[in-house]
């Protein structure tokens, strides 16, 4: 055996769910048995005593006859509950004893012993043999031998029980016996040199079986009629284990080199080779090889050595240890979806496992087996359901449908000629203010720009505020380009929505200037179903955001009404009434406790009150009034608010303002105000 | 009305059975019957801390720690279990309020023998002197004449001691002790301390009593509180800890002392504490409730140690005795073993967790609530539960109570695989205000026909505890998932955000036959009749980054990132309603919305709505199949069977379906079958249920399966003729049909001439098949001169729409209809 591997013996079972495997820890044996994937949703283990040694691994089947006399059993929990408790691991040793060990109750269930005295190398249904040559046949739920024999071979080591009851045992030699007449075997099958580990019957064809041999690259075919070698599989490298698929249609084999080599159809071409009595036996290669590499450090590539493997249907399960302990499984298609082998070479690089990341990440992550399986979104993709870019397009009368649709979605965003007409005599002032008069057209840098999807200089061209400018652009731009002007805007806006006021100006203009081409195009759902989503989710945050004018509108009412009953009282306060002021400074006074200053010292605490309250005020206003400038000042433009659904309540504001503005006496700087507001209080003193 | 009802029920069962044996291979049976909620026993600790004891709802299961796997399963009695009490001999006896008990031998797996206390049976608290000599906590209702006054409930704690040699049949029994209008009870581990909780008439007492070793009393003493209790124990020193619905634990440590005790209040938790247990050394006290954290005190040094974001609510701690492993019992029926080392769990143990929308209350309540109703009194409410079947392994989908959660149910095994949070949500319990604030509820969830895929609908509503403007918003997610190979479980691939637009709600979500790009596609509907065609794709920006794949890769490429998009839409209507729902028709072609009363035919290809069929339901709509060339519809008030080809109404009849009701019908892609479950009342008032199995060719079950609780949800098993229902109990039966495959063999053997009984049928079905009879032709059915008189299914429709049997069921209905076409059978 290849010293590659930790694992003494290891094998599969029948369904390829389990994973048995014995490997030394320290100085004891240890037998593990896993669930296969990457969920180790079931895992038991047992530790043997101290110089037992693992001899062979093999699954068998038992059944335990307390279950079998219980009527009241309902059928479906028995037959998976059976087969969890039946399946049991025989576990040959160096004792002499073969352990029954039950996965499932994670005990060994019965103990096979009284006959060998030998180590035990081999156990098969219920057949086990020794290294001293010994053949016995158990009744594995009594738990004694039926039947057993000294075979005259004593180097045999492998035995495999085939149908009418007869036995192959192998040494470097396969006899196939009688075990009724054990004294001379029936037929011997000579081939390999080495001890034969392996003897696979074709599950089809009773009369065939495979062998293959410590280090030997050959799996030999033999036919038990004509007792005789019928092919040979030939591997890259020597076999340590093979698998052979239910169908007989592929057989794999794990080599020492680590790798995994799959041969179709094994008995198919040997078969044919027997009908035409050809004198050579045929021999075949493997069609496909499987390779686990380690990601390339540096130029080595590290090939992790496969332990095991199960083929399925269309995928291999390959075992290999991590960690010097830890077995790992994954699947690897042999097949294509067509039912075609892939063939040649295959690596599948796998990264080392550390045992620091796998103990962090249970760390981090804390999964507690009984924890609800959690959600991650991380590696989903997040859509919205407006988004009909994918719209399938392959019928003709959607097309219409769609067209409708979307010349409706467009009408309700209010873009209608008549109303652009109205809305340029307002922003036509702008325009004849005495701005600088630009070139008057961007359309040949546009339209390179789109051509050659030149970002910057698209930026470039976007950049220009000039309403002029921009309907001359549009106006001269290819229709053809339109579309693709209007994917960069949507792309822009929902990007930056900020910028949505100035880009407006353009995705209207195109709207205005291509629209007749643009409701000719087909499939224009899909074609601007980007600027669709960009402008219908902006557009649904209006209700709310009038919503929300509403009561900031209110609220800035109600201070408005609050500051004029305060100035109108304080006026009134000047006129005839002291007292309140007065009531108001004793009050700080006691408030104070040791406040013993002189009267102008509360004043001061008084101006500050009040100031306070004002200022509270003016910031208020300041604030929104502030921001509405810097907004519409340097560009002068209130066309453009008025077409982005942002900014529609900043233009609401800045009217408000104006009024409030209009109505103090002073400049609707605050600092002014704050000023003013002291020289009112001073006044009053 | 409803006195009359179940007679006639009955007989028109007892013919249909007759008819069945006599002319058809078709029947059906319930062959298994898993699931169900787990008694709520506490669970028991074997000596050796290897295994684990719990009551399931048919059988008492073994579990071993070391491999997490249930290593036997005994089948008992478990009605009305109360206890399970483990002797040394490794034998539980399970008792019950009945007073029976069973003995089961865990080593061989059977039930020993089964024998009467004679009282009824909430505790067993020890067993002595050779299993003769027996302590048991019991409760007795005062036998009080005077009927006005409700009868006091008694705690008793009674020694019974068998005295006929051992046969226990006769007992003796001694009253330790008993205390008046008990309700809660603590025993202290080494059972010498009982408290017995009290509350009648304002006064809450805690009468706390102290046993010598012989079991006779040593002293008591009452303890007086003010508050309501929600928990009690006791340890064996003797110190008493009382929680309160205010969520202030009280510790006494010398009750017995005079005058008064010293007390101790712990305070930390927010509400009602539910459990509360000591661990067996007296060190700790565990306690837990709505918080879902299990919080540990430390008595002497009164620190503190947490253990948040359990699974749901803590309703009960049982300690094990070595206080190595604590099983907790949350609230949705699920037990979970910790370490008391690491906190790790070490065993989960779950029942079906099925959240009904609501369940019968008890029959004299639901008498009293139909006395005065004239109509409708056969009605029963909605009991149906959100219950989905994956198509290839037969999992069992269950969206959990008030959850973001669904929980994976395996019916093979018999327990819960996962759970699955289908939502981001926070893992808290939720107390007081907090329980306003509600997770994203799952609404729909459908699989492809492959099994590969998973949609899943989510709503969340903002709580209203703020006013804010986003008060009544709703916040919707479609979410596609993909089951992943490796790990075996969902994996989630796309999010839709809104996917019919702000706040439309999807009601319906189906998948894609076979025929339409197989299966890999999910139609839904919303609330404003609005239709989306989802299917799959890798995003672009993906696809153009990978180079094209050697062939030797090509599997791989599955692993990558998938985006469901809209690939077809029908633009939604003015109006909303909650009664959307979708058909496709198997060939893929044919689409069906029905819209509140109305159906809508769409043309798969072109999504364009080709037709309006005429008002075939009468009333609101809640579930439409195509079933062969038929649309089989269930509205409100009726199932009506329309021939798609022939463009007519083949049959219908009246049933009362409730707001889940499409949940009871289910339908049988491949023999163009289906079943329908009606939820009814005996005359016990009891809910019961009959699940009617029909082609869409005749109104003539084929089968009438009779259940004697009400059905909750009833699902086919795909590709089979078998069903899967899971009943108020949630025990999910499986209804396996037991026949020859098809119903065309049914057809067949009903035509045959020689039969008696099919003669009406076959004059039915030729005049179906003709299509020659008009309406008016066949008006009325005479009497006299029926068999002769041509019958169309028009007639029949006549029939079961006059108005004078609006109030009939479909048990008469079905009767009436076996009247009016075979003449031969006699009336009633």
């Amino acid at each position: 055996m290849s010293s590659n591997t930790p694992l003494i013996s290891s094998k599969f079972d029948k369904s390829n769910t389990l994973f048995a495997s014995a490997i030394t820890a320290l100085d004891v044996n240890k037998v593990r048995v896993q669930s296969v994937g990457s969920d180790k949703t079931f895992s038991s283990e047992l530790t043997l005593d101290k110089n037992v040694s693992v001899q062979s691994i093999s699954w068998a089947s038992t059944t335990s006859p307390n279950k079998k006399n219980d009527p009241k059993k309902r059928k479906t929990t028995e037959s998976q509950i059976d087969d969890n408790q039946t399946s049991v691991v025989a576990i040959g040793t160096n004792k002499g004893e073969i352990l029954l060990y039950s996965p499932a109750q994670a005990a060994v269930i019965s103990t096979l012993a009284g006959e060998h005295t030998f180590p035990v190398t081999s156990f098969a249904q219920k057949w086990s043999c020794d290294t001293n040559g010994q053949i016995v046949e158990w009744d594995i739920s009594k738990k004694f031998s039926t039947r057993s024999f000294t075979f005259f071979d004593t180097e045999v080591r492998h035995i495999k029980p085939i149908c009418d009851d007869k036995l192959l045992i192998a040494s470097h030699t396969i006899y196939l016996v009688d075990p009724a007449d054990a004294s001379k075997p029936i037929a011997q099958f000579p081939g390999h040199v080495s001890q034969v580990h392996s003897i696979i019957p074709s599950n089809a064809n009773s009369e065939l079986f495979l062998t293959a041999a410590d280090n030997d690259r050959f799996v030999n075919i033999y036919s038990i009629n004509s007792q005789k070698n019928v092919g040979v599989l030939v591997a890259q490298s020597n076999i340590k284990s093979m698998t052979l698929s239910e169908s007989d249609d592929s057989l794999a084999v794990v080599t020492e080199d680590g790798l995994v080599e799959i041969f179709i159809n094994p008995f198919v071409a040997s078969s044919s080779l027997v009908g035409r009595r050809s004198a050579a036996v045929s021999s075949k290669a493997s069609i496909s090889q499987f390779k686990i590499v380690r990601p390339v450090v540096g130029v080595k590539k590290d090939t992790v050595f496969i332990d095991n493997v199960a083929i399925e249907e269309n995928q291999i399960i390959v075992t290999w240890v991590e960690n010097a302990a830890n077995s790992t499984f994954d699947k690897i298609p042999w097949r294509d979806e067509t039912g075609r082998t892939i063939e040649g070479l295959i690596e599948t690089t796998k990264a080392r496992q550390t045992t620091i990341g796998a103990a962090a990440e249970r760390a981090t992550n804390a999964i507690d087996s009984a924890a609800p399986q959690g959600y991650a979104e991380s590696h989903a993709i997040v859509t919205a359901g407006n988004n009909v870019a994918e719209l399938s397009s392959d019928e003709e009368n959607e097309d219409e449908d769609q067209d409708s649709t979307l010349a409706e979605r467009l009408e309700a965003l209010g873009v209608s000629k008549d109303s652009e007409e109205s809305k340029k005599s307002i922003t036509s002032k702008p325009q004849s203010t005495d701005k600088a008069p630009s070139a008057g057209s961007l359309t040949v840098m546009l339209s390179q720009a789109l051509k050659t999807n030149d970002h910057s200089l698209l930026e470039a061209c976007l950049a220009s505020r000039d309403e002029t400018v921009i309907k001359n652009t549009i106006e001269r731009l290819d229709s053809s380009l339109a579309v693709k002007l209007l994917e960069r805007l949507a792309e822009k806006v929902s990007r930056a929505p900020s910028r949505s006021g100035q880009l407006n100006i353009w995705i209207r203009w195109v709207m205005v200037t291509h629209g007749g081409y643009l409701v000719s195009l087909p499939h224009l759902i899909k074609t601007l179903g980007s600027l669709h989503i960009t402008l219908s989710s902006r557009v649904s945050t209006l209700p709310r955001l009038l919503a929300l004018q509403g009561r900031l509108e209110m609220l800035n009412a109600q201070m408005e009404l609050r500051h004029d009953i305060l100035n109108s009282s304080k006026r009134i306060g000047e006129d005839d009434d002291d007292e309140d002021d007065e009531a108001e400074v004793e009050y700080i006074e006691d408030d104070e406790g040791v406040y013993l200053n002189g009267e102008d010292s509360d004043d001061e605490d008084d101006f500050e009150e009040d100031s306070d309250v004002e200022d509270e005020d003016m910031q208020e206003d300041g604030y929104i009034g502030l921001d509405a400038e810097i907004d519409d000042g340097p560009n002068g433009e209130e066309s453009e608010g008025a077409y982005s659904d942002l900014e529609v309540d900043d233009s609401e504001e800045v009217e408000d303002l104006s009024e409030d503005n209009s109505e103090s006496e002073d400049e609707t700087e605050t600092k002014a105000k704050l000023l003013k507001a002291k020289a009112k209080l001073n006044g009053r003193r | 009305m409803t006195d009359s009802a179940p007679s006639s029920l009955s007989s028109v069962e007892r013919k249909t059975k007759s008819f069945g044996a006599s002319n058809t291979s078709a029947t059906w049976k319930i062959n298994s019957t898993v699931g169900g909620k787990l008694p709520g026993l506490d669970p028991i600790f074997t000596n050796d801390k290897k295994y684990f004891i719990v009551l399931f709802p048919f059988e008492l299961r073994v579990y071993l720690f070391a491999t997490k796997q249930c290593v036997k399963n005994i089948p008992v009695n478990v009605s009305g279990a109360s206890d399970m009490y483990l002797d040394e001999e490794d034998k539980v006896w399970i008792a019950t309020t009945s007073g029976s008990c069973q003995i089961v031998n865990l080593q061989d797996k059977s039930i020993i023998s089964t024998f009467d206390f004679g009282v009824p049976i909430l505790k067993i608290v020890n067993i002595q002197e050779s299993e003769n000599k027996f302590l048991v906590i019991s409760s007795k209702i005062s036998d009080k004449k005077d009927a006005s006054k409700k009868p006091t409930v008694s705690r008793q704690l009674l020694e019974l001691t068998d005295s006929s040699n051992g046969e226990r049949k006769d007992w003796n029994v001694s009253t330790v002790f008993s205390v008046k209008n008990s309700t809660l009870s603590a025993i202290s581990n080494n059972k010498l301390f009982f408290a017995l909780y009290t509350s009648h008439k304002n006064t809450e007492q805690i009468q706390v009593i102290q046993l010598n070793q012989d079991f006779t009393i040593n002293k008591t003493v009452i303890v007086n509180r003010s508050r309501a209790v929600s928990s009690m124990s006791i340890s064996d020193a003797g110190i008493l800890a009382i929680g309160s619905v205010t969520g202030v634990i009280d510790l006494y440590y010398h009750v017995f002392a005079e005058p008064t005790p010293s007390i101790r209040a712990l305070k930390w938790h927010v509400d009602s504490v539910l459990s509360l247990s000591f661990s067996l050394d007296g060190d700790y006290l565990l306690s837990g409730g709505k918080e879902r954290v299990l919080v540990f005190w430390q008595l002497e040094t009164d620190n503190m140690q947490f253990l948040p974001r359990l699974g749901d609510d803590i309703m009960n701690i049982v300690v094990d005795k070595s206080s190595e492993l604590y099983a907790l019992r949350l609230g949705d029926d699920e037990i979970v073993v910790l370490s008391s080392i690491d906190l790790n769990s070490r065993l989960q143990i779950s029942g079906v967790k099925a959240s009904f929308s609501k369940l019968p209350s008890e029959p004299e309540k639901e008498k009293r609530k139909r006395k005065n109703r004239e109509n409708g009194a056969e009605r029963v409410g909605d009991y149906t539960v959100p219950f989905y079947l994956h198509p290839k392994n037969n999992q069992v989908y269950l969206p959990i109570n008030n959850g973001s959660k669904m929980q994976v149910y395996d019916l093979k095994r018999d327990e819960q695989l996962y759970v699955q949070t289908i939502a981001e949500t926070l893992q808290t319990g939720k107390v007081k205000i907090e329980e306003q604030i509600q997770d994203p509820q799952i609404t729909k969830v459908g699989f492809t026909i492959d099994g590969e895929w998973m949609a899943t609908v989510d709503e969340k509503v903002t709580p209203p505890i703020d006013n804010l403007l986003s008060g009544k918003d709703k916040e919707i997610n479609l979410k596609f998932w993909k089951h992943s190979e490796k790990t075996n479980k969902w994996e989630l691939a796309t999010r839709v955000n809104s996917p019919h637009g702000l706040g439309k709600s999807i009601h319906s979500v189906i998948p894609a036959p076979e025929s339409y790009y197989g299966g890999q596609a999910f139609l839904t509907a919303s609330q404003d009749g609005g239709v989306k065609l989802w299917r799959p794709r890798e995003p672009k920006e993906i696809k153009d980054k990978i180079p094209v794949n050697k062939a030797g890769v090509a599997p791989n490429t599955k692993s990558r990132q998938i985006s469901w998009t809209v690939r077809k839409l029908i633009p939604a209507g003015p109006l909303t309603s909650s009664a959307v729902t979708l058909g496709w028709s198997d060939d893929a072609s044919v689409i069906v919305l029905g819209f509140e009363t109305s159906i809508y035919i769409i043309d798969a290809q072109t999504f364009e709505v080709t037709k309006t069929l005429p008002n075939i339901m009468g009333s609101r709509c809640r579930s439409l199949h195509i079933v062969g060339t038929y649309i089989v519809a269930l509205s409100k008030t009726r199932v009506a069977v329309y021939d798609l080809l022939n463009d007519r109404l083949n049959w219908s009849i009246q049933v009362w379906s409730p707001q889940g009701g499409h949940r009871l019908l289910a339908f049988d892609r491949v023999n163009n079958r289906f079943a329908l479950s009606i939820n009814y009342f005996t005359t016990e008032f009891k809910p019961a249920s009959k699940i009617f199995i029909f082609t869409p060719e005749t109104p003539l079950p084929l089968h009438i399966q009779y259940h004697n609780n009400a059905v909750s949800a009833l699902r086919n098993v795909q590709g089979t003729s078998n069903y899967i229902f899971i009943d108020i109990n949630s025990r999910i039966h499986i209804l396996s049909f037991s026949g020859r495959s098809s119903y065309k063999s049914l057809a067949q053997s009903t035509l045959s001439p020689s039969v008696e009984f099919t003669k009406g049928i076959s004059v039915l079905y030729s005049t179906s098949k003709q299509n020659i009879v008009s309406q008016q032709a066949s008006s009325i059915v005479a009497e006299e001169d029926q068999v002769e008189q041509v019958l169309s299914v028009h007639t029949l429709e006549k029939v079961f729409d006059g108005s004078e049997y609006n109030i009939m069921n479909i048990e008469t209905m079905f009767e009436k209809v076996l009247g009016t076409i075979n003449k031969p059978l006699p009336k009633n």
